[in-house]
């Protein structure tokens, strides 16, 4: 019944390597899973390479051209040599919130240390990014043109603050949203098991049923969000990273 | 369903007129790929009709938490480091508040913009 219980982390196999833990534990395992998952979608199943794909390798097309218009939208065509790290930042983040919905699995995106991981693998590409294809000039990225001298370095303060809250709002963003839609949905699920077993009270147990269904399709459309805002977020700062000072 | 007497001609001249058709359809999708970047600018497309506005909702609320904790910890562990507490903190505070609010209004500049 306890709502936090499904966030715990069990070890499968402990394992200890040079006094440092690196268990393997369920989120792990998970990780896993969801990589094999990614792998079945985009690697066995457009194999056949048809001229007229079936249902399952048009799906893996579709999701392709989708990931690849958002790049070329959001961060030009030059960005396209960054569409490896968005398409597996997306594919990654959507499986794993997808199988986190199944009931009784473990969500590994409900967990800051992994979300704020992925946020910073995008931080750390913007940044090499950006020395490497603008050297000094992607600085200007702090200096905004057109401000008076007086308030510049309050304006740069802002800014390189606004910098690096990017890789924090991208992580509590993804983590807050999936460990709060799964705590409701199991306060809820909670309640029916509770008024089932209140006697006369179960009459009403119909009701944070059928809450529970509606949300469900909420935590569907938000485990799809979620991992739709990280990606063309990343796009996003990759194009400042690529084109800077707009 | 045609008939008996064409059983594999249609066959093949389907797959071939399936194959141009393909081509002509891939080519005609290259014809219109340049044009969106060039009238809808660097931000996102109109593919995000349902859930556009819970995202954009998303966006600008963890936007906010974000800007005011990084500003204060950045002010926090200066005032540690300096033993200037709590004027740092105070500072960028404020800073990262104000850090927010700026990412907040760029952002809705941008989604108007477009």
């Amino acid at each position: 019944m306890d709502p936090i219980h499904q966030f715990n982390i069990s070890k499968l196999i402990p394992l200890q390597v040079f006094g440092r833990d690196i268990s393997f534990t369920n989120s792990s395992a998970y990780m896993v899973v969801a990589v094999l998952i990614v792998a079945l979608l985009m690697i066995v199943f457009v194999n056949p390479r048809a001229m007229v794909p079936g249902r399952l390798q048009s799906l893996a097309e579709i999701i392709y051209e989708f990931i690849a218009n958002m790049v070329r939208e959001a961060a030009g065509e030059s960005g396209m040599k960054f569409f490896p790290l968005v398409f597996s930042l997306f594919m990654f983040i959507l499986i794993c919130n997808f199988v986190g919905l199944i009931p009784y699995t473990f969500t590994v995106t409900s967990h800051i240390i992994i979300t704020i991981t992925l946020a910073l693998i995008v931080f750390a590409t913007v940044i090499i990014a950006g020395f490497a294809t603008n050297g000094l000039h992607f600085l200007h990225l702090f200096v905004p043109s057109g401000v008076p001298k007086a308030v510049l370095p309050v304006v740069v303060a802002i800014e390189i603050i606004s910098f690096l809250s990017r890789p924090v709002s991208q992580s509590i963003r993804l983590f807050a949203n999936m460990l709060a839609g799964h705590i409701t949905l199991k306060v809820f699920g909670g309640f029916v098991v509770m008024l089932l077993g209140a006697g006369g009270w179960a009459a009403i147990s119909p009701l944070p049923f059928l809450m529970t269904v509606c949300l469900m399709a909420l935590e569907m459309l938000v485990a799809f969000l979620q991992a739709y805002v990280f990606a063309i977020l990343t796009c996003m700062y990759l194009n400042d990273a690529l084109h800077p000072g707009h | 369903m045609a008939g008996n007497e064409s059983d594999k001609a249609p066959d093949e001249s389907e797959a071939d007129a399936l194959r141009a058709r393909l081509e002509g359809l891939s080519s005609a999708l290259d014809a219109r790929r340049p044009p969106p970047p060039a009238e809808s600018g660097p931000s996102g497309g109109d593919r995000k009709e349902s859930g556009g506005a819970l995202a954009a909702g998303m966006r600008a609320a963890s936007e906010l938490v974000a800007g005011v904790l990084v500003g204060g910890f950045i002010g926090w562990q200066l005032d540690k480091w300096l033993g200037t507490r709590p004027w740092l903190l105070i500072l960028f505070f404020g800073l990262g508040v104000a850090g927010a609010f700026w990412n907040l209004i760029r952002t809705a500049l941008l989604t108007k913009g477009k």
